[in-house]
């Protein structure tokens, strides 16, 4: 029997069918899955404010003992705050002689040697169950000026609480008193019409829907994982473990064709948690049940809850994700473990909706799943826009398409049958992933161990990061690389070393050559970064940066060039172009070695804002090393590229127009890259 | 496309200097294969002989298509397995002794999703489960989930989803290993079956009395080389060997002088 | 003739029952876990690298929103008299917030004013606008209106849409600044009358705390810190729980651990033991990672944060027979659960609800107002985590500590008798099927008989 071509179509609806068929079948996980969670909604409304509430009012009704002195407080005064203790309820005053507390806070000690004399006092007068003191004084003599000082402990519970509802009775006292005065003393508030009136115009379900948006995306992210990841395994880690992997890949079917359908089983099934949850949560609305203190989700429509249904985008990527990590997985265990991973790099971006003020835009809209979670957000509050959806929609649609090309490439019999593992990325890099544990080391090396030690003392420890910690993780990394490089011919550790970590000599043309670069990248940098600031800007607390400036200004010329232009320079190109890129070479394509060794140079400097920036410049650096087979030129680069820019943010190069010094050599660049491109032109001449 | 009956396909599978290298992390780069030469018959059934890890599970998988040979070219029924891995897949029917069954799946189930895959027109899929049912006597289960199937009920399952779509050419990778002595004659019977209707059958064993059994020729395979091939009197007659172990035995020692083998 | 008995052994050998014969049992679980790549993976190398690259993620990401959110420029307009309207225009104009020298549109938090004089101003009109009807006047829709009062009595309204973001930006950043106005009127009223701003606010109210820093932060962390203990010990025991049970049956080693010439409880023991050894391995290491990382967030994000959280030495002393004997609890809880199904999977399916049953008894034990006392210190789980919240505060009583000690004793005695009673079943043991919940209670039923 010899048949024509299968139809991919029929194929595909083969293999949905069949999926969803062996999912539907599997009662007991899809009750674990996707039933169980949504039971948990009524809980989630009703238990959790339920607790919250008993909680509070356990607190509220506890009776707390405190001791007070209002001895000294003027005459006029003493009633009107007698009086506001006594309505902190439910509290029991007895009276001390707190002289001792008041001559303390009337002496010419500093903040800092008053504290323990503080503690000692409190725990002289406040004895047994009492939690609080409270002392009445003239804290300014001349102006007579009385002064109410509470005295808690922060970490004893009835303390806190008893210390809340004095502090509330007396600022109502406080405020009482300042309209009076205002009154008395002005006529009249000047800035009385200024207490504003808020109107929201916002409808009720609107609002409810606001609330519901504020939590909703995360949750449903966790809920859809839930539901996602146990069809993913299914569909994948089950496959293997019943023995029919083989058995489908020797079919004549596309493994696109079986990624494609495989993904379509997964997404049906998040498909439909998707519309259980929204189900479950109307229903919960329907009840009332959601209509309890800070849960109100009064009058939230149906058609809204259908338009939540605009979060399908967002499913099916992380759908497309749970195929592609779980399609490795060998075994359910193994995909197990995978979750915890996927959850994070879904859940965190999503947590963005917890900040409602946020409004979102063209940019927001296309990142995985903080799009999505804003456009849901939006969506929910009545307050979406048409550009914006499909923004979102475009974009994660795309990446789900990636994922699922992805995915066609993992059921490849060369991959599935022999490096399905979860290392199998990894693995299959042979040296490189040396290579790659080293820049990963490297980078976390710097983020936990740099940062402690520059939180100690910022120069010193900048020092000790770059002198220091590099040095050694190179050296090290380069020794280790040795068993690696087998095939080469080393003669001593000390030689493969200098070899593995680029210090041979170099040809003195690309020395020159580097040099002359230094002003395009300055200008080109210049270009970029107001764009960034466009796109990404940065939050004004950072923008400042005043520590760094005022290290600047404590330094001299010579002294800021070592410290931030030359020891950067050596020692991140040391371990960066020297240690991490040689070892990515000896298993990687060019343009792949180049690429992670970016990376890790950009992730390294830990910070969004600097990432493209270091990235462009950790790119040419590596350029320039895999060209001259050597880090001098990288060295002289980045030292100097780095000079231009800390000189001119301490205001050292003096800073003129528009034509800067590095505008104005900028037509240096040309012969620097014709010096870069020279020799191998030459070389084919040659050939 | 050619068909089986043209000239050029007058072989069932044909394969020259197949070569297969992987690389494994721990011992580096892996020879499975190194230079592997093949011809079978239609109406024929081939042995693959060797001990574990000799590459015999490799050069099946390279043959089905679902592996791309390092080097060397195989063809099945005329087709190249390179060029066009999709046209040798829709020719053969492969299974090996490890396979399983999608527990969920009922018996019909089974055979009418791998019919759709390999494009079965609708009518004729039902006709062909209906008689593969007959053939292979799954009537009283056929209906019931696999999960719940003895191990020899299994067996018939799944030679039945190999043959849906009724292959020229069988590949079979140590097919009788973990069956019972029902369930493993069942398997033979099949093997034999094939082979009077005139199709091609290659399989994989290293138990040597199932390949002195059923094989019309055997190919005695030792790290990745065919070390010899021929009917079993032929083996015999060029090793002096009455036993097809002593051959074996003697096949390996000619080609490594060396007891010591290469690290 | 074959002899009567068996030939004397030459070296009798003596099973090892008793502790000895667990923790061999331990010991050789905990040695095939720890050679087990994934299991390392995740219990060790993930909790030192998975914090700080999540910390630094959620760093970045709140950096990114609150740049978004600085920049985002709002626009309010303002309603009312012409002259008042531009009276307090002018003064919120004049306002000395930080302003960027260079650009005076990269000031964080901008707010563009607008004034409309004319056109409608009713209650009615305003709403109309703001929910994004057109104004007949004005082509845009603002993001908030400020409406100025019309008799000496009434008070500015700020109409605002709490839905939209635009609109909460534009509300949050108004409310600052007309509260900035205010307070430059009433300063004014003042000086001219003679006043200093003192006359007006007649009363100090001081707040001091009596805690040391250092004690405060140790509050901090008992806040939070005790569930996260339940948390990380709960999920720690997970994957180890299922592994030498259930996994044991798929891997098909069931058979010949039960062959081993102990008793099936001491097995059980072993591998009880070997669980909660892991578990409290996971619980250590990733509130270690995680405090490191989070270290590093707080010192990034705010430099003057009042407390000074300090690795509590002595309290995590005090507190560890407490966890210990929680590891050892929830391990047995799991282990028994896991054991009465057959696969990874299942067991897996069966252990997450099972997780939430100590999780939240954890959450409700955070609530603050809770105090360890004897009739808390009866409810496993809550116990633990009011006792560790007292002990970080360094407020505890003897009484009550010991007694969630017995307490949590005795219910993992309980859990692992139950466990015991039945995993030593045959049909469970070799159990080539899952059993059913009907199946599981005649089971226990019989079990007790």
């Amino acid at each position: 029997m010899l048949l024509p071509r299968p139809n991919p179509w029929r194929q595909l609806r083969a293999i949905l069918g069949s999926e969803l068929l062996q999912l539907v079948r599997d009662r007991r996980a899809l009750f674990a899955a996707i039933i169980l969670p949504v039971l948990l909604y009524p809980w989630l409304f009703k238990g959790q404010h339920k607790i919250e509430e008993i909680s509070k009012e356990a607190l509220a009704k506890r009776e707390v003992q405190a001791v007070c002195d209002l001895s000294q407080l003027p005459a006029a005064w003493h009633d009107p705050v007698w009086k506001a203790l006594q309505a902190a309820e439910p509290m029991e005053w007895s009276e001390v002689d707190a002289q001792a507390v008041v001559d303390l806070e009337h002496s010419d000690q500093t903040e800092q040697e008053r504290d323990p004399e503080r503690r000692r006092l409190y725990q002289e007068l406040v004895q047994g169950d009492q939690a609080l003191l409270v002392v009445g004084h003239v804290a300014d003599a001349e102006h007579d000026r009385p002064e109410v000082a509470i005295y808690y402990d922060i970490k004893n519970d009835s303390s806190r609480e008893a210390q809340e509802r004095v502090s509330h009775q007396l600022e109502q006292l406080k405020e009482a008193s300042i309209t009076r005065l205002r009154i008395e003393l002005l006529g009249s508030d000047p800035a009385a019409f200024l207490d504003l009136e808020t109107v929201d115009v916002a409808s009720a379900a609107e609002r409810s829907g606001a609330k519901l948006g504020r939590m909703l995306p995360m949750l449903l992210v966790l809920l859809l994982i839930s539901g996602g990841a146990f069809a993913a395994l299914t569909v994948f880690a089950g496959e293997r473990e019943s023995g029919t992997l083989e058995s489908i890949l020797v079919q004549p079917i596309d493994p696109r064709v079986l990624g494609l359908g495989k993904f379509g089983a997964v997404a049906v099934a998040s498909f439909a948690t998707l519309l259980a949850n929204l189900v479950a949560l109307y229903v919960c609305v329907l009840m009332g049940w959601t209509s309890t203190g800070s849960g109100d989700m009064e009058g939230l429509s149906f058609m809204t809850l259908v338009g939540a249904l605009w979060y399908l985008p967002g499913a099916l990527l992380l759908c497309g994700l749970l195929c592609l990590a779980l399609g490795r997985a060998k075994t359910f265990r193994e995909g197990q473990y995978l979750l915890f991973p996927i959850t994070l790099l879904a859940a965190i971006p999503s947590a963005v909706v917890l900040q409602p003020s946020l409004p979102n835009n063209a940019i927001l809209s296309a990142i995985p799943f903080t799009g999505a979670a804003l456009c849901l957000r939006d969506i929910l509050r009545g307050d979406a826009s048409f550009l914006l959806l499909g923004i979102m929609s475009v974009s994660h649609l795309g990446y789900t398409a990636w994922t699922v090309t992805r995915l066609g490439r993992l059921l490849d019999g060369e991959r599935a049958l022999h490096s399905g593992d979860v290392a199998g990325a990894l693995r299959k890099l042979g040296p490189a992933r040396h290579g790659m544990r080293w820049g990963f080391v490297g980078v976390l090396a710097i983020y936990i161990v740099g940062s402690w030690l520059q939180s100690r003392d910022p120069l010193l420890g900048l020092m000790q990061t770059l002198w220091g910690l590099l040095p050694i993780l190179a050296i090290v990394a380069a020794l280790r690389a040795r068993k690696w490089a087998s095939g080469e011919k080393v003669r001593t550790a000390g030689n493969f070393v200098v070899r593995e970590l680029g210090l041979g000599p170099c040809r003195p043309q690309y020395l020159v050559a580097a040099l002359l670069l230094v002003p395009a990248m300055t200008a080109l940098m210049q270009q970029y970064l107001p764009l960034q600031e466009k796109l990404l800007p940065m939050p004004s607390f950072l923008a400042g940066a005043e520590a760094l400036t005022r290290m600047f200004d404590g330094l001299s010329t010579s002294k800021l060039v070592f410290v931030f232009a030359i020891s950067p320079g050596v020692c991140e190109e040391l371990f960066f172009r020297g240690a991490v890129l040689s070892s990515l070479r000896r298993g990687m394509s060019t343009p792949k070695a180049l690429f992670w060794q970016t990376l890790f140079f950009a992730a390294a400097h830990a910070s969004i804002h600097r990432l493209i920036p270091t990235a462009l410049v950790g790119l040419v650096l590596g350029g320039m090393t895999l060209r001259s087979r050597s880090i001098w030129p990288a060295i002289l680069f980045h030292a100097a590229y780095d000079a231009s820019l800390v000189l001119q943010g301490a205001g050292r190069i003096a800073q003129q127009e528009p034509g800067t010094w590095h505008m104005r050599l900028i037509w240096l660049a040309p012969i620097g890259l014709l010096l870069w491109v020279w020799p191998a032109v030459r070389a084919k001449a040659r050939a | 496309m050619q068909s089986p009956e043209s000239p050029t396909a007058s072989l069932a599978i044909e394969a020259q200097g197949l070569i297969k290298t992987f690389h494994d992390p721990e011992r580096g780069e892996v020879r499975a294969v190194r230079g592997l030469d093949l011809e079978c018959r239609y109406g024929e059934i081939f042995g693959l002989l060797g001990p574990n890890g000799a590459g015999k599970t490799t050069t099946l998988r390279m043959l089905a298509g679902i592996l791309v040979p390092s080097g060397g070219h195989a063809h099945i029924a005329g087709i190249d397995a390179t060029a066009d891995p999709m046209g040798v897949r829709q020719r053969i029917g492969f299974l090996s002794g490890s396979t399983g069954l999608y527990p969920r799946l009922t018996a019909r189930e089974t055979l009418r999703y791998f019919g759709e895959l390999h494009g079965i027109p609708k009518p004729a899929l039902e006709a062909r489960i209906e008689e593969l049912v007959e053939t292979f006597q799954l009537q009283e289960f056929a209906d019931g989930r696999c999960e719940g199937l003895s191990t020899g009920q299994r067996q018939r399952v799944s030679i039945a989803r190999a043959v849906v779509h009724d292959p020229d050419v069988l590949i079979l990778d140590e097919p009788t290993t973990g069956l019972d002595i029902m369930a493993a004659s069942d398997m033979i019977d099949f093997i034999e079956a094939r082979r009077s209707a005139g199709r091609c059958v290659l399989f994989s064993t290293h138990i040597l009395s199932e390949a002195e059994r059923l094989c019309d020729r055997i190919g005695v395979v030792h790290h990745g080389r065919t070390l010899a091939v021929g009917t079993l009197a032929e083996l015999r007659a060029e090793t002096g060997a009455e036993w097809l172990g002593d051959v074996f035995k003697v096949l390996v020692r000619r080609a490594e002088p060396d007891p010591t083998p290469a690290a | 003739m074959p002899p009567a008995t068996a030939p004397p052994h030459p070296h009798p050998i003596q099973p090892k029952a008793g502790p000895r014969g667990i923790l061999l049992v331990a010991a050789t679980e905990l040695r095939s876990s720890l050679r087990d790549r994934q299991t390392v993976m995740n219990s060790v190398v993930l909790p030192i690298v998975m914090y700080p690259v999540l910390f630094w993620f959620i760093l970045q990401g709140i950096l990114v929103v609150q740049g978004h959110k600085e920049r985002t420029r709002v626009e309010v307009a303002l309603v009312g008299a012409p002259e008042q309207v531009a009276d307090l225009q002018s003064r919120l104009l004049g306002l000395s917030l930080p302003l960027d020298p260079d650009t005076q549109t990269t000031t964080p938090n901008p707010v563009d004013f607008r004034s409309l004089p004319d056109g409608p101003q009713d209650d009615a009109a305003l709403r109309a606008w703001l929910i994004s009807k057109q104004h007949p006047e004005a082509e845009s829709i603002p993001d908030a209106i400020l409406r100025l009062p019309e008799g000496p009595n009434d008070k500015t309204q700020l109409y605002l849409e709490s839905t939209r973001s635009g609109s909460e930006l534009a509300a949050e950043r108004m409310r600052k600044r007309i509260a900035q106005v205010a307070e430059q009127l009433r300063q004014d009223a003042a000086k001219s009358r003679g006043l200093t701003p003192q006359d007006l606010d007649p009363l100090d109210i001081a707040e001091h705390t009596i805690t040391t820093s250092r004690d405060q932060g140790a509050f901090v962390l008992s806040l939070f810190l005790p569930m996260m203990i339940i948390i990380m010990a709960v999920m720690g025991a997970f994957f180890p729980a299922v592994d030498s049970t259930a996994g044991e049956k798929e891997r098909g080693t069931a058979e010949t651990t039960l062959l081993l010439p102990i008793p099936r409880s001491q097995v059980l023991l072993g591998k009880i033991v070997a669980t909660s050894a892991l578990a409290f391995l996971a619980t250590v290491l990733n509130l270690t990672f995680m405090g490191l990382a989070a270290r590093h967030l707080l010192g990034t994000l705010g430099p003057k944060i009042p407390f000074r959280i300090e690795f509590p030495f002595l309290a995590l002393l005090y507190s560890l027979p407490l966890v210990l004997l929680f590891c050892f609890f929830v391990s047995a809880v799991l282990t028994a659960l896991a054991g009465l199904t057959k696969s990874f999977k299942e067991g897996q399916a069966m252990l997450g609800p099972a997780q939430m049953v100590f999780i939240l008894p954890a959450i409700i034990g955070i609530m603050p107002g809770l105090k360890l006392g004897l009739g808390w210190s009866l409810v496993p789980v809550v116990n633990v985590v009011l006792a560790v919240r007292s002990i970080l505060v360094m407020d505890w009583l003897p009484i009550p500590y010991l007694l969630t000690g017995l307490v949590l004793l005795v219910s993992a005695w309980l859990a692992v008798r139950l466990c015991v009673r039945l995993l030593s079943q045959e049909a469970l043991a070799f159990s080539g099927s899952s059993i059913s919940f009907k199946h599981l209670l005649r089971m226990l039923r019989h079990a007790k008989s």
